[in-house]
């Protein structure tokens, strides 16, 4: 899969479009989904997944696109997966985060996916992890991962991204909301964006005396940027790309995206098997399909 | 499977009601709107590809040679993607974008008749 659809034949628009469409078929699920994601998780892993998160209008958006050039610099390339809620009603989702995009740096550098949500109650789709592990396969060396506006337990991109920050305004709660459960918790930074706004000072306090009651042994940073005007954004940056590192090399603190990678290959042998058992198995059209699961299973099987 | 359908504006025109009331109308039909700022030709074709959409929707805006450009970008690097057009669009424009394979929907256009539109053209509903 990498030889396909490397990021590093960019000019291409067929290599892109199978990329493209690769992420397509696993939102569409079902077993070619599983067949997929099995070819990209026997690539070794090498992306870094930072994670943003934050509640709607926050400026998750805007900050991914003022961080762009830095991570550029850093990376070379980037990979970004956008989430914005579908529809509990109609199944339809307006998809806004290009929105605020500056396309002037993407060039052909920057791979840019929006994704519905589907009915995931998590913060991100069902078909986010897979969409990773395929733009790793595929030689992407960043993948950003930005969730759809969360409240404060839609967490699942904790357990996605290596390391995860999240993006706060003045004025966004009291004392009260600072020490509740949940979003102030498990951030490995915090960005309070929009800080022309007032109320910065009395947030950040907040936030910080919070977030030093965690038991790390140094709490999470407190950024403050202006991601429309880029004030803040390289320090940010800086803080970013030193808790990438951090995740990469710190032998004690094993990057959280591998975690899910090996999740990922325990979930995807019992989808398999479950499809297996399933009378969509026995279909002509899903022949195929159905020998390489087995070809799956045994090799899991045998890698236990 | 929801169908996706990039709403894009070609030109520097920044009036934006007429593509949001249209995207919230296919929001309302079920389909998934990836909106995109003002972009160039490449960016759109970019986006397109990136999307991997069912349908490109272009909000034509200024000269309508820039929103010709952006057609045969797009119909060269996905010559299966089906495009359609809005927009304050003159008729000998329209002609012009019709010319090209395009349904066109000028001022005084029915948002019923755009989702129709794009139900046929992602395939949700049998061709006329």
């Amino acid at each position: 899969m990498s030889d396909g659809t490397s990021a590093s034949s960019p000019d291409d628009f067929t290599v892109r479009r199978a990329l493209a469409k690769s992420i397509s078929a696993i939102e569409s699920g079902g077993p070619e989904a599983l067949t997929i994601e099995q070819t990209a998780l026997q690539q070794p892993a090498s992306a870094h997944v930072l994670g943003i998160t934050g509640p709607p209008g926050a400026g998750k958006s805007s900050l991914i696109s003022a961080l762009l050039p830095h991570a550029l610099d850093h990376y070379g390339a980037v990979a970004v997966l956008a989430v914005d809620p579908s529809s509990l009603v109609t199944g339809g989702a307006l998809l806004g985060d290009r929105v605020r995009m500056d396309y002037r740096h993407f060039e052909q550098k920057v791979f840019f996916r929006s994704m519905a949500s589907r009915g995931q109650q998590g913060g991100i789709a069902a078909a986010t992890r897979a969409s990773v592990n395929v733009l790793d396969a595929a030689g992407w060396p960043l993948v950003i991962i930005e969730t759809l506006g969360i409240g404060q337990v839609e967490l699942d991109v904790m357990a996605l991204a290596d390391r995860v920050a999240v993006v706060l305004n003045p004025g966004w709660g009291d004392s009260f909301q600072a020490n509740k459960a949940g979003l102030t918790e498990q951030g490995d930074a915090f960005v309070l964006n929009k800080a022309d706004r007032p109320g910065l000072e009395n947030a950040k306090i907040l936030l910080e005396q919070s977030l030093q009651c965690l038991p790390a042994s140094t709490p999470p940073r407190v950024f403050t940027t202006i991601a429309t005007d880029g004030e803040g954004i390289p320090e940010l940056w800086q803080g970013l790309a030193e808790l990438m590192q951090d995740a990469a090399k710190n032998p004690h603190s094993r990057r959280r995206s591998e975690a899910a990678r090996e999740a990922a290959k325990t979930q995807l042998i019992q989808d398999f098997e479950a499809f297996l058992a399933s009378p969509a198995a026995g279909s002509p059209e899903n022949a195929q399909l159905g020998d390489a699961a087995e070809l799956l299973r045994r090799f899991y099987r045998q890698r236990d | 499977m929801p169908k996706r359908i990039l709403m894009a504006k070609t030109g520097l025109d920044g009036h934006w009601r007429g593509p949001t009331i249209v995207a919230r109308a296919l929001r309302d039909a079920g389909f998934e709107v990836i909106m995109i700022g003002m972009a160039t030709t490449a960016e759109i074709v970019a986006a397109a590809i990136d999307e991997d959409v069912d349908l490109v929707g272009l909000n034509v805006g200024g000269h309508i040679d820039v929103a010709l450009r952006a057609v045969d970008a797009v119909q060269s690097a996905a010559p299966d993607m089906p495009i359609f057009a809005g927009g304050t669009i003159p008729p000998h424009a329209c002609k012009q974008l019709q010319a090209k394979g395009l349904e066109v929907f000028p001022p005084g256009s029915m948002l019923t008749d755009i989702v129709d539109s794009a139900n046929r053209l992602t395939g949700l509903s049998a061709a006329q």
